[in-house]
């Protein structure tokens, strides 16, 4: 059955045509545009001269897959050629403007009332929008899919939406083992409020970001992940539920946690090293050493037999232990190194997974009774050997639970037990050598004292003789060799005061006395005895009293008179003088004699120092050393001014005292 | 009368300087060489100066000094300390002795000493 229409309807369809929105134009038989809209010439992006162009007033048209399409083949020719029905075709085509459209082409033949055709008339949509859009929509669903990261979507009830191969991969969960269940089956039981509080973040429209927290897996592990949760809103910006992505941190957190520990076995290390060349007490040494090593090794108890020897050359096993909270007190410490030998029979470090079953190595954390200690199942012994080998001590450190014990790092410990065998061997020598140096020491003392006997008799001899009736060359060698006499006497004095500096012996004798009045006493004598230079005295009135040894005041007093002497053999004078202050008395002695260079003032007061080019001078260059050490015992300073050829000037000063 | 020294020095050349010195100055000198035979004779007779080496092969001449001048009998009687070891003029037993001689001496000082204690 035809529809007829009237005159009035025609013309209502032609303006449709013209003024639709939708592209629309007419070809006849031949394929020649014959009626094109405004919407086509839009679409195309250009107007086709009607009756030369076939099938389309486009620049070009192209099937979807890129590849050219001759007119020929185009729908619409198709669809008059071959009566062939398709409508719906995608074809792309080419603006004038080198753009290109996505359309849907709907070619429809016209026939006459006799049913002759008579042209197409085709319709063509512009899909471009929509295949961009489903484009982004797939790579989109693909970076989801594809993400490392668990990119879930969820309701504001918490029930799952959506999940992705990464939430797969980190949870455990098949996406349709999880959707359309609760969220809370990833949140421990104790960790349930903190969803509840990032609900309300989302409702109130606010994101939450890098939100680290532990989510447990379809096995039951807790790991620790990173959470960025979103709102998700429907198109009338209502929130209707949240995406959340969230990365395992479990390896960030292991390589923090590897690091800090590394950073703490550095700095333990480097403590413990410092201990061990700043401290010299073994003992001390030996305690922060297990301290820190216990710590380190988040060991219960720490503890460190080691042999060390006495300075009588007696060696003794000793214990140092570190326990959790300091209750070091709460273990018995049985010192039986037998158990010792028995553990290290062989070379390295022995663990015991279960102390139960070893006796002996459980005997060694034996605990007094009521301690609350923790009990020890586990344990982790380390030998301490010395360089050549030798077993001389042992760290053992105690654990409550394994999992902490399989973590101990062993190449540490040996290292460490390296480091205290090292303290160790260096106390060893340290005591070998004071050992020895006492022995030195006494040695002089006692030499000393064997010198000095048979020089009272000698010195008594001289002397008789020297009252005698004698003749002049006689005479004249007895003084000579009275005077060697004193001088080996000096020398003895020298390195007996000087093994007593060495031993820290060197004592002192406090009295008050005048000190202008010593000087002058001193001074007396070398008028006596100084036949070659004349020792003037200045400036001796006003208060010289000090609180000091007397003794060792004459000895630094006649040392430097005798220095003046001994290097001005070309002079006469000698000054001496005396200076006070309320705190401070000072002496000076001044020569004229050969003086010294800058150089060899520095060294003068050095041990065994004997000014150079001076091979005739005798002595063992121990006088200026021992005046320092006496003056600077006192709390005052000696120095020296001087100048080659032309003298020096010895001072010190010293504290008046109380 | 002569005064009378007792001398405990255990080297017999000192022991025999001494008694030439001593003998020579009119005192009675009698010689001890171990504080055994100085004990042994210590009863007989009191001397009116006592000597005393400090280091003597059976002791320490410190201990003789601060017992005899603990003892109410003998802490009258001056005693002269002698050592080749100085820092014994320090030690506390040496407090109570009148004066201390260090080796080698001067014989003018050792006089001197010994006449300043006998009056």
């Amino acid at each position: 059955m035809k529809k007829v229409y009237s005159e009035v309807d025609n013309v209502v369809f032609r303006d449709l045509f013209f003024a639709s929105p939708i592209a629309s134009y007419i070809c006849n038989v031949e394929g020649f545009v014959t009626v094109v809209n405004d919407a086509a010439i839009a679409l195309w992006g250009r107007e086709p001269e009607i009756g030369k162009e076939k099938w389309s007033g486009a620049f070009a048209i192209s099937s979807v897959d890129g590849r050219p399409m001759p007119l020929e083949k185009s729908p619409m020719a198709r669809a008059v050629i071959g009566q062939e029905g398709v409508s719906g075709e995608e074809i792309v085509i080419q603006r004038s403007d080198g753009t290109q459209r996505i359309v849907l082409v709907f070619p429809k033949p016209i026939h006459t009332a006799a049913g002759a055709c008579i042209g197409v008339c085709t319709t063509l949509v512009d899909i471009t929008h929509y295949k961009q859009y489903e484009e982004r929509q797939a790579a989109l669903s693909e970076i989801v899919q594809s993400s490392d990261d668990a990119i879930i979507s969820k309701k504001l009830d918490g029930t799952i939406l959506s999940w992705n191969a990464g939430a797969e991969r980190i949870f455990g969960y098949s996406e349709h083992e999880i959707i359309g269940k609760s969220i809370y089956t990833l949140i421990p039981t104790y960790l349930r409020s903190e969803e509840e509080t990032i609900i309300r973040e989302i409702r109130e429209g606010r994101k939450v970001d890098h939100y680290q927290t532990i989510r447990v897996t379809k096995s039951g592990k807790e790991i620790p992940i990173s959470l960025t949760i979103s709102p998700m809103r429907n198109k009338q910006g209502q929130i209707i539920g949240a995406s959340k992505i969230a990365r395992d941190i479990s390896d960030k957190i292991q390589r923090e946690q590897t690091i800090q520990f590394h950073a703490q076995k550095l700095e333990t290390l480097h403590a413990i090293g410092k201990v061990i060349s700043e401290k010299l007490d073994t003992h001390s040494i030996i305690q922060t050493v297990i301290d820190s090593t216990t710590h380190l090794a988040s060991a219960d108890v720490g503890l460190c037999f080691y042999r060390i020897s006495d300075d009588q050359g007696h060696t003794s096993l000793s214990v140092a232990v570190a326990a959790h909270g300091n209750n070091n007190e709460y273990y018995n410490l049985h010192l039986d190194e037998g158990i010792i030998h028995a553990i290290f029979a062989g070379e390295d470090v022995v663990k015991f997974d279960d102390v139960c079953e070893a006796a002996h190595v459980l005997s060694l954390f034996d605990t007094k009774e009521g301690a609350k200690a923790p009990r020890i199942r586990h344990c982790l012994a380390i030998p301490i050997r010395s360089g050549d080998k030798l077993l001389i001590g042992a760290m053992f450190f105690g654990y409550a639970q394994s999992d902490v014990f399989k973590t101990a790092d062993e190449d540490m410990m040996r290292s460490i037990a390296l480091l205290v065998a090292v303290t160790l061997d260096n106390a060893r020598l340290l005591e070998e050598v004071n050992a020895l140096n006492l022995k030195k020491n006494e040695f002089i003392a006692l030499a000393s004292h064997e010198l000095k006997t048979p020089l009272t008799t000698i010195k008594g001899y001289l002397q008789i003789l020297e009252r005698s009736e004698i003749d002049q060359v006689g005479r004249r060698f007895l003084t000579k060799a009275l005077k060697q006499l004193e001088r080996i006497n000096a020398l003895i004095a020298e390195l007996l005061d000087i093994s007593k500096i060495e031993a820290g012996k060197l004592s002192f004798h406090f009295e008050r006395f005048d000190m202008s009045e010593m000087v002058l006493d001193v001074v007396e004598t070398f008028h006596f005895s100084s036949q070659t230079h004349t020792i003037f005295v200045n400036n001796v009135r006003g208060d010289y009293t000090v609180v000091a040894d007397r003794q060792r005041m004459e000895q630094v007093i006649i040392n430097l008179i005798t220095n003046a002497i001994k290097y001005s053999p070309d002079a006469n004078n000698v000054y001496v003088t005396l200076e006070s202050s309320v705190h401070e008395v000072s002496v000076q002695v001044k020569d004229e004699g050969m003086g010294m260079s800058r150089d060899q003032q520095e060294k003068v007061f050095t041990r065994f120092y004997q000014v150079e080019g001076t091979s005739k001078m005798t002595g063992l260059g121990l006088g200026l050393y021992l005046s320092k050490e006496i003056i600077e015992r006192h709390g005052g300073h000696i120095g020296v001014n001087s100048e080659l050829g032309k003298g020096s000037t010895f001072y010190f000063s010293i504290p008046r005292g109380q | 009368m002569k005064k009378a020294v007792h001398v405990l020095e255990d080297d017999i050349d000192i022991g025999e300087l001494i008694v030439f010195l001593l003998t020579e100055q009119g005192y009675d000198v009698a010689v001890f060489s171990n504080i055994a035979s100085f004990k042994q004779h210590a009863g007989q007779q009191s001397p009116d100066l006592l000597i005393i080496d400090v280091m003597l092969p059976d002791g320490n001449g410190l201990d003789i000094c601060e017992a005899w001048k603990t003892d109410e009998a003998t802490s009258q009687i001056p005693i002269l300390l002698m050592s080749a070891y100085d820092d014994y003029r320090h030690d506390h037993r040496a407090e109570k002795a009148n004066g201390f001689i260090s080796k080698p001496f001067d014989i003018k000082t050792f006089l001197g000493e010994v006449k300043l204690r006998l009056g």
